[in-house]
C-alpha cells in the first residue's frame, strides 16, 4: 500500500463519486422503506462503465451514506430508515420529543463518521486477521450471539420484562412464517399463499414503528415535534462537544460495530443493539437511557456505520458478503471481472487500496454533508404542517414497502402489522422487541439446527454448544446483560432515585 | 424503551385491569397456541424445534403477563391531549391506506395513492379548512405524490402497478 | 411446366406475406422499452451473478436496459408463484432454477406447480462439486469415501438449503457410493462456504463456482460434468471415478404464461444470442459456470428428463411423497 493508491482516490472523478454517493445514500437511507441495499442495487448498472475502483468507491459511499441517513427518520419519526437504525430510535426519538432533535442529528453525524472511520481503517490495516476471526464464528457462535441479542431485549425492557420477552417471542414466531430455510417446510401460513414468502423484515419494521406514530399523529391536534426554545441552527459546536466528551463510548461502539460487521449475516441492527446495550451498562450515574440520552444515539450510530467497513472484510478477503449491500457489490465486482476472495489483495491490490482510501474519504465527506442535510431534514420536518406530514409519511411507507420486493402484499402486511403494533403498544407491548425477535429469530434457528446437526453427527453435542472459547465469551456477556437489571434495581434501591 | 412519548411514569394504582389489555394478551396467547398446533404438521423434525420452543415460551410469558395484570394492575398510560374525534381519524387513516393498496391493482398506482393521500390529509387536519389551506395542501400533496412516483419509477426503476 | 396460379393460392400468398409482415413487427417489438428481469432470490447468489453478466450484453445487442429486481422469499417460491401475475407483454421475465421448481411443488403447497412455469431457455448450470478446505486431509474423493465408510454419519458436508441441488447431490452420491454422510443445510452458498472455510464442516456440496471464487483456499475433489471443467483441468469428473453423476443446479428464464408464442420464441432467440457470444461464454466459464443451450423447442423433453431424475432421488430420500 503506497501513496499512489491514496492519490488515486483523490482524483477529481473519484472525489465526485464519493461526494455524490454520500449525498445520494444519505437521502435514500432517510426515506423509510428505502434501504441501503436498494440504493446500492439501483446504481450497479451505472458502475459497469466505470473502472472498478471508481465503481467501488461510488457504491461504498452510497452504502455508508444510507446507513447514516437511516438515523433521520429514526430520530424525527421514530421509524428506522434502515434496519441498522433500529437502536437509534431508543434514544433518538425521545430526544426529538424533548426538543433536542437538532442535537440528536448532529451527534448522530459525528458518531457515524467516527464509526465509519474506525471500520474503514480496520479494513485497511487489519483485514486478514479480522477475516480469520470471522471464520472462527460457526453456527454455534451465531446461535449464542442471537441469544445474547434476545437477552438484550430483556435488559432493555425495563418497563415490563414479561411483555418485552413476549414481544420478542412473537417476533421470533413471525420470523418462522413461510418456507423454512433449514428444512423447506411451509410454516405458520394458515394456508395463505401471500404468506408463503414470509414476513419481510423491512416491511415489518416500517409497519411496527411508523404506523403507530402516524396513528398517534392524527389523534391529537398538537404539533409533532416542538422545537427547543432556542433554536440555534443544527448546533454544530454543541454536538461536537458532546461527542468529544463521549469519546470512549464512540470508540467502544465503533469497535463493536466493526467486529459485528465482519460476521456475515449479522448486520448493522445487531451491531447497534450490542453497542447500545454496552453503553447503557456502563452509563454514568444520572444518565437516563431510553429517555433521550445522546450517548445512546452515538453508540448505535457509531456501531452501525462501523459495520460498513467491517462488512467489507469478509466480502473482499473471503468473497463472502458481510451484509446484504455487500452481496450486491460483490455481484457488481464479479461482472467487472474482479475476482474477490483471497486473490483480490494480491492480484488487484491497487483496486482494493484505492477503494479503501476512497471509502475513508467518503466517510470524512459525510461530516459536512451529513450536518448540512441533517439541518434541512430537521427544519423541514419541524415546519411541515402536520396535516401534510402525515399523508406524506404514509405515502412514503406505501411506496417504500412496495419497492422492497415489488409486492403489494408486503404493503398490506406492513399496514396490518402496523395497526396491530399500535394496539399492542397501547397495552405495554413495545415494537422493538418484536422487530428484534423477527431479525434474530432466523439467526437463532439456523445456528441452532446447524450446530445440532453437526454436533449430533460428530457425537460432540455438549462440547459443541458449551466448549468453544468464543461461545463461552458470548454466553458470559449474555449472563451479564441478563443480571444487570437486577443489579441496577438493587443499586437504585440503595440509592434513592432523584425522580420517580 | 419507552413508547417514544414523554409521559408520566404509570402510577401503580390498584385499579381494575383494563379489559383491552386482557384481550390483547389473550390474543397473543391464542397465537402461540395456534402456532404450537401448526408445528404438529411439519414433515421435517428440524423445522419443529424452534417454533415449538418459542411457542411454548410465548404461551408461558402471556400467562405470566395475565397474572401480572391481575395482581398488579396498572392503567396503561394514555397519551395526553387526544382529541375527541380521534377514532374516526384513525380509522380513516388506516382504512384509506388499506383501500388504496387493494385498489392499486385495478386503478393503478397514482390514482390510488392520491386517494390515500387525500384521505389521510383529511384525517390529520385538525385546524379549520380555508381556501388557502385547501389549495396549499392539495398542491403540496400532488407535488409530493408525483415527485416520489417519478423518483421510484424512473430513478430507481421500480415497476409500480 | 406451367403451374396454374389459381386465385386461392395467390390470395394465400398475399395473406402469408401480410401475416409474415405482421409477425415481423410483433417480433421486432420486444424489446421496445426496458425489460424487467426478476430474480426470485436475494442479491449476490449464482442467479444474480449470471443475470448481471447477461445485463451488458442485452443492452449491447438489443438496445434496451435490462433492469434486475429481486423478489426473495421461500427459496424462490414467492417469485415463481407470482410469475403468471406479471405483465405478459414480453417485457418481464423471471429467473428459474432446477431442481427448485420441480421439487418445491411436489413437496408442499407453495402457490405454483411446475406446469405453471413457462420455461423459455436454460442457459447454464453450476455443476455439483465436492469442495474441501485447502487444509483438509482429503486429497481425493476416495479419501472422503473411505472416511465415510469407516465413520458412518460423521462426515459433515455443508450445502445450501434442503431439497436443493446440493442436498439432492448428497443423497444421490451417498446412495451410489453406499455411504452415509451428514448434510448440514445453510442459507445460501455463501454461508455454506463460510462454514467450510472455518472448518465447521469437513466438506461442502457446492458448485464449480465456489472453486472459482475461492481459488487456492479450497480444493475440488470431483465435478459432476461430462468432461473436466476448463478452469479445473486437474479435477476429475465423477464419471471418471466411477460414479454416474452429471448435473447441478440449472438456471434459465421463464415468461408469464400469458405471453404469446411469438414473445416466447423471441426471448428464446435473444437469450440464445447472448449465450452464443464468445465473450459472454468466456466470462461465465471464468466464473466457474458451465454453459448449456436448452431452448424453447427442446425444453419439454429436458424438463421431463430432469423431473424424473430429481423426483426419484427425492422420493427415495423421503423428501417427497
Amino acid at each position: 500500500m503506497d501513496l499512489s493508491h491514496f492519490l488515486g482516490a483523490l482524483t477529481p472523478a473519484n472525489l465526485a463519486f464519493a461526494l455524490f454517493g454520500v449525498v445520494a445514500g444519505t437521502v435514500i437511507g432517510s426515506i423509510p422503506g428505502l434501504t441501503a441495499t436498494m440504493a446500492v442495487a439501483v446504481l450497479v448498472p451505472l458502475t459497469f462503465v466505470l473502472p472498478p475502483e471508481s465503481a467501488l468507491i461510488l457504491l461504498g459511499a452510497i452504502y455508508t451514506g444510507a446507513i447514516y441517513g437511516g438515523a433521520y427518520a429514526a430520530i424525527l419519526l421514530n421509524t428506522p430508515g434502515t434496519p441498522s437504525a433500529i437502536a437509534t430510535t431508543f434514544d433518538g426519538y425521545p430526544m426529538a420529543r424533548k426538543g433536542q432533535a437538532d442535537l440528536a442529528i448532529s451527534v448522530a453525524c459525528y458518531a457515524s463518521v467516527t464509526g465509519g472511520l474506525v471500520g474503514a481503517l480496520s479494513l485497511l490495516f487489519l483485514a486478514p486477521p479480522l477475516s480469520r476471526i470471522a471464520l472462527a464464528f460457526g453456527p454455534v457462535e451465531y446461535f449464542w450471539l442471537s441469544v445474547f441479542g434476545l437477552s438484550l431485549i430483556a435488559s432493555l425492557s425495563s418497563g415490563n420484562l414479561v411483555k418485552g420477552l413476549a414481544g420478542g417471542a412473537l417476533g421470533m414466531l413471525l420470523s418462522c412464517v413461510g418456507i423454512a430455510e433449514i428444512s423447506s417446510d411451509v410454516r405458520l401460513t394458515g394456508g395463505s399463499r401471500t404468506l408463503v414468502g414470509g414476513i419481510e423484515v423491512v416491511a415489518a419494521l416500517i409497519g411496527l414503528y411508523c404506523i403507530p406514530v402516524l396513528i398517534e399523529m392524527v389523534s391529537t391536534p398538537a404539533r409533532h415535534l416542538e422545537p427547543a426554545s432556542d433554536v440555534r441552527g443544527i448546533r454544530f459546536r454543541d454536538g461536537a462537544l458532546v461527542a468529544w466528551r463521549s469519546k470512549l463510548n464512540l470508540l467502544r461502539s465503533s469497535v463493536i460495530g466493526t467486529v459485528v460487521g465482519i460476521l456475515p449475516g449479522a448486520g448493522g441492527s445487531v451491531a447497534g443493539l450490542v453497542a447500545y446495550s454496552e453503553a447503557r451498562r456502563t452509563a454514568k450515574p444520572g444518565q437516563r437511557f431510553g429517555e433521550g440520552e445522546p450517548d445512546g444515539v452515538m453508540a448505535t450510530e457509531a456501531a452501525n456505520n462501523a459495520t460498513v467497513g467491517g462488512g467489507f472484510v469478509p466480502t473482499l478477503v473471503l468473497g463472502i458478503p458481510g451484509t446484504p449491500p455487500d452481496a450486491v457489490i460483490l455481484g457488481a465486482l464479479m461482472v467487472q471481472g474482479v475476482r474477490t476472495g483471497p486473490a483480490l489483495f494480491s492480484q488487484s491490490g491497487s483496486i482494493v487500496y484505492t477503494f479503501i482510501y476512497g471509502l475513508l474519504i467518503a466517510t470524512c465527506l459525510m461530516l459536512p454533508v451529513g450536518l448540512l442535510i441533517g439541518r434541512y431534514a430537521y427544519r423541514s420536518i419541524l415546519h411541515f404542517p402536520k396535516a401534510v406530514l402525515v399523508p406524506t409519511v404514509g405515502f412514503m411507507t406505501i411506496i417504500g414497502t412496495y419497492a422492497i420486493r415489488n409486492s403489494l402484499s408486503d404493503v398490506a402486511i406492513m399496514i396490518g402489522l402496523g395497526t396491530l403494533g399500535w394496539v399492542l403498544g397501547r397495552f405495554g407491548y413495545a415494537a422493538s422487541p418484536i422487530v428484534l425477535g423477527l431479525i434474530l429469530g432466523p439467526i437463532a434457528e439456523q445456528g441452532f439446527v446447524q450446530a445440532w446437526t453437526i454436533g449430533a453427527a460428530t457425537d460432540e453435542l455438549g462440547a459443541m454448544f458449551f466448549g468453544r472459547p468464543i461461545s463461552l465469551a458470548i454466553i458470559a456477556f449474555t449472563l451479564l446483560s441478563v443480571a444487570w437489571p437486577a443489579v441496577r434495581a438493587r443499586r437504585s434501591a440503595i440509592r434513592p432515585d432523584a425522580t420517580s | 424503551m419507552t413508547h417514544g412519548k414523554t409521559r408520566d411514569e404509570p402510577v401503580a394504582t390498584p385499579s381494575r385491569a383494563s379489559p383491552g389489555e386482557l384481550v390483547v394478551t389473550l390474543a397473543l396467547l391464542g397465537f402461540g397456541v395456534w402456532a404450537l398446533f401448526d408445528t404438529a404438521g411439519y414433515s421435517d423434525v428440524d423445522s419443529v424445534v424452534f417454533p415449538r420452543t418459542v411457542g411454548i415460551a410465548l404461551v408461558i410469558l402471556c400467562l405470566l403477563a395475565l397474572a401480572q395484570t391481575w395482581w398488579h394492575p396498572t392503567r396503561p398510560a394514555a397519551p395526553t391531549d387526544v382529541s375527541p374525534d380521534a377514532t374516526w381519524r384513525r380509522v380513516l387513516l388506516v382504512g384509506s391506506m388499506l383501500v388504496a393498496v387493494a385498489l392499486m391493482g385495478t386503478l393503478g398506482f397514482l390514482p390510488a395513492a392520491l386517494l390515500a393521500f387525500a384521505a389521510s390529509l383529511l384525517a390529520a387536519m385538525h385546524g379549520r379548512w380555508t381556501i388557502g389551506t385547501l389549495t396549499r395542501h392539495a398542491l403540496a400533496g400532488i407535488a409530493i405524490v408525483l415527485g416520489f412516483h417519478a423518483l421510484f419509477r424512473f430513478g430507481l426503476k421500480v415497476p409500480l402497478p | 411446366m406451367n403451374t396454374p396460379r389459381t386465385f386461392p393460392s395467390s390470395l394465400a400468398a398475399v395473406l402469408g406475406a401480410v401475416a409474415l409482415g405482421l409477425a415481423g413487427t410483433v417480433i421486432a417489438e420486444v424489446p421496445e422499452k426496458q425489460v424487467e428481469y426478476v430474480i426470485p432470490f436475494g442479491p449476490g447468489g449464482e442467479s444474480d451473478i449470471s443475470a448481471r453478466l447477461q445485463q451488458p450484453y442485452f443492452k449491447e445487442k438489443f438496445g434496451q436496459d435490462m433492469v434486475i429486481t429481486y423478489k426473495p422469499g421461500g427459496g424462490g417460491a414467492l417469485g415463481w408463484s407470482q410469475l403468471n401475475d406479471m405483465n405478459a407483454d414480453g417485457h418481464s421475465i423471471m429467473g428459474i432454477n432446477l431442481p427448485h421448481i420441480i421439487i418445491q411443488p411436489a413437496q408442499k403447497e407453495v402457490g405454483y406447480t411446475t406446469e405453471d412455469i413457462t420455461a423459455i431457455h436454460m442457459f447454464h448450470y453450476t455443476p455439483d462439486a465436492i469442495v474441501v478446505n485447502a487444509s483438509s486431509p482429503y486429497e481425493t474423493l476416495a479419501d472422503l469415501v473411505e472416511d465415510a465408510e469407516t465413520n458412518p454419519g460423521k462426515v459433515t458436508l455443508s450445502g445450501s438449503g434442503k431439497a436443493t441441488a446440493n442436498h439432492l447431490a448428497q443423497i444421490r452420491f451417498d446412495e451410489m457410493a453406499g455411504i452415509e454422510t451428514t448434510y448440514v443445510p445453510f442459507k445460501g452458498t455463501g454461508a455454506a462456504v463460510t462454514a467450510l472455510l472455518g472448518n465447521q464442516v469437513k466438506a461442502e456440496w457446492g458448485y464449480t463456482t465456489v472453486g472459482a471464487t475461492q481459488g487456492d483456499q479450497v480444493r475440488l475433489l470431483a465435478v459432476a460434468m461430462e468432461e473436466r471443467h476448463p478452469l479445473f483441468p486437474d479435477v476429475p469428473t465423477f464419471t471418471e471415478l466411477g460414479y454416474d453423476m452429471v448435473g447441478g443446479a440449472y438456471r434459465g428464464i421463464a415468461v408469464p404464461s400469458g405471453a404469446d408464442e411469438a414473445t416466447r420464441t423471441r426471448w428464446a432467440d435473444m437469450i440464445a444470442e447472448i449465450n452464443a457470444d464468445e465473450k459472454f461464454r468466456q466470462q461465465m466459464l471464468d466464473g466457474g459456470f458451465a454453459m448449456l443451450d436448452v431452448t424453447y423447442e427442446g425444453m419439454e423433453a429436458f424438463m421431463q428428463e430432469r423431473s424424473e431424475e430429481y423426483l426419484k432421488t427425492a422420493r427415495d430420500a423421503g423428501l417427497v411423497k
